[in-house]
């Protein structure tokens, strides 16, 4: 699948419904998995900062195009956000003349990725010359506006409604969903500080039991983390050593912050050992995110 | 002397024995022995009215007298219908004794008629006729206005018959009643109506009156008349001629239980024929001439003359009754006469119109037609023909029955682009005007530029003409014109900026492209076009658009709650019988329409009305208003192949003033374009469902909606131009030809639509059973029909659609453009010769897509052409949407610079430096699980301050070192109080880590090394040096 093409008409839009995307992804992957594919796509423009996917509103927009200086790599800036043709080529052009380098790596199914290579006056000029803004260490900026998942789930009302919905709660010994009920009769029944997936005929929604019992709903990353620091479970590992966090795979980093591991090194994760694991995560970022995600680390002291 | 006395004696009384005798036999019934002698004397202020009469069921109340027209030619001539008695027999004596009124005051009053008492009209389709007999009589005092009324006498009231009717009703035969020359019965078809009249096979009787005697006609529908044996002449109107079995055909709703009445109405006709035959015998009683005018359809009013005299007379001498009835037969002017000066008649002669002109206009300059205007023109021209006049059923009749909404649809199914009605209105007629201003009023030959269909193989005037037609639809009264203003409309349509009321060309040009096009289209075609009879009525232009718009507006908005109560889904094309048959039982006992609406469903433009109501479910898009008020909106099914496994999903369409959020018993749809809902997966258990049709009823607002799925037992499935669904395959009206579709059908039907697919396709097609389909139902994939073969009963849905459409399916799609480098596939439908994408000759594959058309869409606006169909399509480069633009070279905010970040530490840490002197953050937010610290600088140390065992982290892989202390620096620190402020705090935490225990760590686990010691040394400098620095200011 061409995903320039597929970024190119994202940007060209600016924002649209997810149906759209899904039906853009058939016409441009014909005969493929659709459905597989569409996840992996929305994980990778969306942890590569190119779009955001809304779920509430079943919409993506695509973010502004931005040199993102890589937390993990100084003097090394990737091109996130919208994009089109004339952009890259005013993009080579402008390095060209200044006399860095614009590496282009094409992974399968995901756009190009654009590093430019420069010091700071250097990075500085590109952004003059083309009107991309370059942000240095980019995952710090980032950091700026997340919300730990702790507060999230504080934040979260009692969800209601939810008799006869089918349960399955997250096992945080064995990292995976498992049954609970085929119909839930009373939502007291439900396990205290446990990760909760309702499923109906038309909806699933994922929440997280209070130590009072009480259904709290989060995104399905959060609900885990949530689980996990009300538990007390250890799901992230930071090496500062090796700069490297990982997490189980059936536990992935909430959203925000895989883009903001992954915008460390401008690389999406890679399993190693059955984790996702990411790389030249500085030590700041790294216990940054953990602390975020719940996680009581003590790396640093 | 004694004898001569005698003699005149005998004389005298001989005389009045004569007079006597004269007065015995020429008085008239005493009037105790009639009704009609009954009634008080009326007003004697002459006037000419005529009185209506109802049928036998009718209220009595509801009698009215209308006023004959009054004009400077025309002057008013008193009139009153002959007259029967409450049973419906005439009475014995004259109708109107010299010294009697026959109506009672308070029968006839004056005053402008009464619209409420008048007759009452139901709305079946039914069409009585009306025998309207008028009777002029000079005695009969009505007020100036010639506006009286009848009102029922409770003496003579409690029978059935009118007590005193003033017209007659017939049997709607066309009857010439034989050898009574001299007097016309015709019969009104248009005023009444099957619950208070009867049915009529004919709409008017002709009856003659002996030449002795005179006649009055009363002609209440347009008519012509015909000439007829010598003394007696027919008068026929053009919806007559024909036999009983056609009218039968023509009016379905003709009620057979009728005849009885019609029966009855006959008596009626033979015995006003008696009445008027007595008159010439009483001597009290004159006949005069009534000529009948030329009127145009919608008018009702007779033009009478010849009667001034009479009226003069009548006013000299009030109490002398006249009864005025027109001689037949030759005599009779067969058009309207004005009276000359000295106040004779003087009779117009018909004119003869020549043929028109319809040969094909050859354009000297044949390019000019590619210019931009003229391409627009040519765009509405041919979508215009292909929606209105090649899409046409066999036997059918064309129409341009054009409507904001059918040219909106026109233009979306030949350009692709979809249109608001008003919009599609405006762009039309800015685009016919431009022609008419730039291209046809410059031309010598003006209108008969467009008389030529040498462009595309189509008529060139069809658009011109569909705006004639669009001005009649529009023609109801608003704040601005009157309902009639026809012109008016036209000429601002064509944005003339003249308000006349004229016809803005010349009215032979306009008739000629008319008859242009009818010959056109018969020739090449084979179609007909409904084209009204020329004549020198004023009106007749007007009528030329009329004809083609039956229903007015007003009525068409009304058509969407009839494709509900039929259960038709959108854009369904049903038998004309059976549309004509759903029809009928709608408007069964109710009032649908407005008259004008139903007159055009109950006469001889019936089969217009049923054109037009099937165009317009053609382009209905499932939005209507059901009997319980609930806004309805369709329900499609989109057929997918995920995994190659077919997937059959809901989806509907968020209609304007739709919930964003629509609820439905545990269904929460959504939308969040505003353009469909999500789709509704179809379970297993559907089959049902699907079959029998349902709604889902909102049930989250106060207001209620619907979602609607009509029932069906066959549904095709065809790819459309859908930004929303892609190349999914969407439910549809029938199968395109040469379009690979899908179909499926319930298993009943099964053996029958294999049968037909098979024939229809060329090819094998076999039906299956996919996993988790609709129980009871079948799909065929891979259909592809090469053959127009008529579908077998039951599968209806599935007929075949022969016009040529152009297609472009998938594609990334930016607004009405696509993408470079992924552009839709292209289908045709109908025919494939002749297939161009701009002058490059192309070809279909199997599947019946362009084979390679990428090559040849690059960037710009490419021509898709197939015989006379075009489409345009544009692809464009990639770019970036409004909001994402970057502006090169333009300088950066000072806001857009600032750094700011939140990093979160363990418990257990202080404070957080950065290397610049002053940047210093303490912790902002304490959880549980660790510290948040605000930093607006790039963190670089931590310092976790224990009593004992003192740390300082160095949070960057590499080691920082320590601003200097500059000058600049110096007169900050020394002038800004803040800075001052936070360098003291910067230095404190610092040199507070002075403690012998201090160990230094970086990220690494690297625990004080010398680099480590040297990064921090900077540091513990600079602070000392600051620390001194500001002790000494």
């Amino acid at each position: 699948m061409n995903g320039d093409l597929l970024l190119y008409w994202m940007s060209r839009l600016g924002s649209g419904s997810q149906n759209k995307f899904r039906d853009a992804l058939q016409e441009l992957a014909d005969g493929e998995n659709h459905d597989s594919l569409q996840w992996v796509l929305h994980r990778k423009l969306s942890d590569l900062a190119h779009v955001d996917f809304f779920r509430n509103t079943k919409k993506w927009q695509v973010r502004p195009p931005i040199l993102a200086g890589l937390a993990g790599q100084l003097g090394v800036a990737i091109l996130c956000g919208a994009r089109s043709a004339p952009l890259i080529s005013s993009l080579e052009k402008a390095a060209q003349e200044i006399g860095s380098t614009v590496a282009v790596e094409t992974p399968e199914n995901c756009p190009s990725r654009l590093m430019v290579s420069g010091n700071a006056q250097q990075l500085a000029h590109i952004e003059s010359a083309t009107g991309i803004s370059f942000v240095p260490e980019y995952s710090l900026h980032l950091l700026a506006n997340v919300p730990p998942v702790s507060q999230k789930m504080r934040a979260s009302g009692p969800e209601k409604g939810v008799i006869n919905w089918q349960v399955n709660i997250f096992d945080l010994a064995a990292l995976r969903w498992i049954p609970f009920t085929e119909k839930l009769s009373k939502p007291d029944a439900l396990p205290k500080e446990t990760a909760i997936e309702l499923k109906s005929k038309y909806e699933t929604k994922y929440c997280v039991t209070d130590g009072k019992g009480i259904l709290r709903k989060l995104p399905k990353r959060e609900a885990i983390y949530a689980a996990a620091f009300l538990c007390s479970v250890p799901l992230i590992e930071y090496d500062a050593h090796d700069q490297l966090i990982s997490t189980p795979i059936a536990a992935p980093l909430p959203e925000v912050y895989t883009r903001i591991a992954c915008l460390c090194s401008g690389e999406l994760p890679n399993i190693v050992a059955g984790r996702l694991t990411y790389r030249n995560v500085p030590p700041v970022v790294g216990v940054t995110l953990s602390i975020l995600a719940g996680q009581r680390s003590q790396a640093l002291i | 002397m004694g004898f001569s006395l005698i003699i005149l004696l005998l004389f005298a009384v001989s005389a009045i024995i004569a007079w006597a005798l004269w007065r015995i036999s020429t008085r008239a019934t005493p009037n105790d022995q009639s009704p009609i002698s009954e009634k008080k004397s009326i007003p004697s202020e002459p006037c000419g009215a005529t009185v209506q009469t109802p049928c036998e069921s009718v209220n009595r109340s509801a009698l009215t007298v209308r006023p004959a027209r009054k004009t400077d030619s025309d002057p008013v001539v008193p009139a009153v219908a002959a007259s029967l008695d409450s049973e419906g027999k005439s009475s014995d004596q004259p109708l109107f004794p010299p010294t009697q009124v026959p109506l009672n005051t308070s029968l006839l009053k004056s005053g402008v008629e009464d619209k409420s008492n008048s007759m009452p009209v139901r709305d079946d389709f039914v069409q009585p006729a009306h025998i309207e007999a008028a009777v002029e009589c000079s005695s009969v005092n009505t007020p100036a206005n010639g506006t009286a009324k009848f009102e029922p006498e409770p003496s003579y009231a409690p029978q059935a018959e009118p007590p005193c009717v003033k017209s007659l009703e017939s049997p709607r035969e066309n009857v010439a009643t034989p050898a009574q020359p001299g007097l016309q019965l015709e019969v009104n078809a248009n005023e009444c109506t099957p619950k208070n009249k009867p049915d009529f096979s004919s709409d008017h009787i002709t009856s003659t009156l002996p030449d002795s005697g005179a006649g009055a006609i009363k002609l209440l529908q347009p008519t012509e008349t015909l000439p007829a044996e010598k003394g007696s002449s027919i008068v026929k109107s053009p919806s007559t001629v024909s036999t009983d079995a056609e009218q039968q055909k023509e009016n379905p709703f003709r009620d057979e239980t009728l005849s009885s009445q019609a029966k009855s109405l006959e008596q009626h006709a033979g015995r006003i024929e008696n009445l008027l035959q007595e008159a010439p015998k009483n001597p009290a009683v004159t006949l005069s001439t009534e000529t009948v005018g030329e009127v145009g359809p919608t008018d009702d009013i007779v033009e009478r003359d010849g009667g001034d005299t009479s009226s003069e007379a009548t006013r000299r001498k009030p109490a002398e009754r006249i009864i005025k009835l027109r001689p037949a037969g030759d005599q009779i002017p067969k058009r309207k006469v004005s009276p000359t000066s000295e106040g004779t008649p003087r009779e117009r002669t018909p004119r003869v119109f020549e043929a028109p002109d319809i040969s094909e206009f050859e354009n000297p300059t044949p390019e000019v037609y590619n210019t931009p205007a003229w391409e627009e023109y040519r765009k509405w021209n041919r979508a215009i023909c292909l929606l209105f006049l090649t899409n046409v059923r066999a036997g059918s009749r064309a129409m341009l029955s054009i409507t904001p909404h059918l040219l909106a649809t026109a233009w979306q199914r030949s350009e692709g682009d979809m249109f608001q009605p008003d919009e599609a209105v405006d762009k039309f007629a800015r685009s016919a005007a431009k022609i008419y201003e730039r291209e046809i009023l410059r031309h010598a030959v003006k209108l008969k530029t467009l008389k030529t269909a040498a462009p595309d193989n189509v008529p060139l005037c069809a658009a011109f003409l569909g705006l004639a037609v669009l001005a009649a639809h529009e023609m109801q009264t608003d704040g601005e014109s009157s309902a009639n203003a026809y012109y008016l409309r036209l000429a601002r349509l064509l944005h003339t900026g003249a308000e006349s009321m004229e016809m803005p060309f010349n009215k032979d040009d306009y008739y000629t492209l008319w008859a242009y096009l009818q010959s056109w289209l018969h020739k090449y075609t084979g179609i007909s076009l409904l084209l009204p009879d020329r004549n020198e009525a004023a009106r007749f232009y007007v009528d030329l658009a009329l004809a083609h718009v039956p229903l007015r507006k007003v009525d068409i908005d009304r058509l969407p709650s009839f494709f509900l109560f039929a259960d038709y889904s959108p854009g369904e094309k049903p038998p004309l019988h059976q549309l004509d048959m759903a029809l009928r039982q709608w408007c069964e006992g109710n009032r649908r329409f407005t008259k004008a609406g139903m007159d055009a469903l109950s006469d001889e433009r019936r089969s217009s009305v049923l054109s037009q109501v099937a165009h317009e479910l053609e382009a209905w898009d499932g939005i209507a208003e059901d009997e319980k008020g609930q806004t309805v909106a369709n329900i499609e099914l989109l057929l997918e192949f995920p995994h190659r496994r077919p997937t059959l999903t809901f989806v509907a369409k968020c209609p304007n003033g739709f919930p964003r959020t629509f609820e439905i018993d545990g269904i929460r749809l959504q939308t969040s374009s505003g353009g469909w809902y999500q789709p509704i997966p179809v379970y297993a258990s559907d089959g049902d469902r699907l079959q029998q049709g349902f709604n889902l009823e909102c049930t989250s607002k106060l207001t209620t909606f619907a979602l609607r799925r009509s029932r069906a037992q066959a549904i095709a499935f065809v790819a459309k131009d859908s930004q929303e669904h892609g190349s999914a395959l969407t439910s549809h009206s029938g199968l395109l030809l040469g379009v690979k579709s899908a179909v499926m059908c319930v298993e009943a039907l099964a053996t029958s639509a294999e049968a037909y697919l098979t024939e229809a396709c060329g090819q094998p097609c076999r039906a299956t059973r996919p996993q988790n389909f609709p129980q009871g139902w079948v799909l065929f994939q891979g259909v592809t029909l090469r053959n127009l073969v008529a579908p077998p009963p039951g599968l209806e849905t599935l007929a075949p659609d022969s016009a040529i459409s152009i297609f472009f399916s998938g594609g990334l799609k930016v607004g009405n453009a696509y993408l470079e480098g992924a552009p839709p596939k292209i289908s045709v439908s109908g025919s494939t010769a002749g297939l161009f994408i701009d002058d490059n000759a192309v070809y279909l594959d199997e599947d019946g897509f362009v084979v390679e058309s990428h090559n040849y869409l690059t960037k710009g606006i490419h021509t898709v052409r197939v015989g006379a169909r075009t489409r345009d399509i544009e692809i464009v480069v990639s770019d970036l949407a409004h909001k994402l633009t970057v502006h090169p070279n333009a300088p950066t905010s000072r806001r857009k610079r600032s750094f700011s970040t939140t990093i979160a530490l363990p418990h257990g840490v202080l404070c957080v430096l950065g290397t610049g002197v002053g940047e210093v953050v303490y912790a902002r937010l304490s959880h549980e699980e660790g510290l948040f610290f605000e930093c607006n600088f790039q963190p670089m140390w931590a310092i976790a301050h224990g009593r004992r065992n003192p740390k300082v982290l160095c949070l960057q892989s590499a080691y920082p070192k320590a601003e200097t202390l500059s000058y600049q620096l110096r007169r900050k620190i020394g002038a800004q109080k803040k800075i001052r402020r936070l360098a003291t705090r910067w230095a404190s935490a610092i040199r507070m880590t002075n403690h012998p225990r201090l160990r230094i760590f970086d990220s690494a686990g690297n625990v004080d090394t010398l680099l480590l010691q040297q990064s921090w040394n900077t540091f513990k400098d600079t602070s000392n040096r600051v620390a001194r620095f500001i002790r000494n200011l």
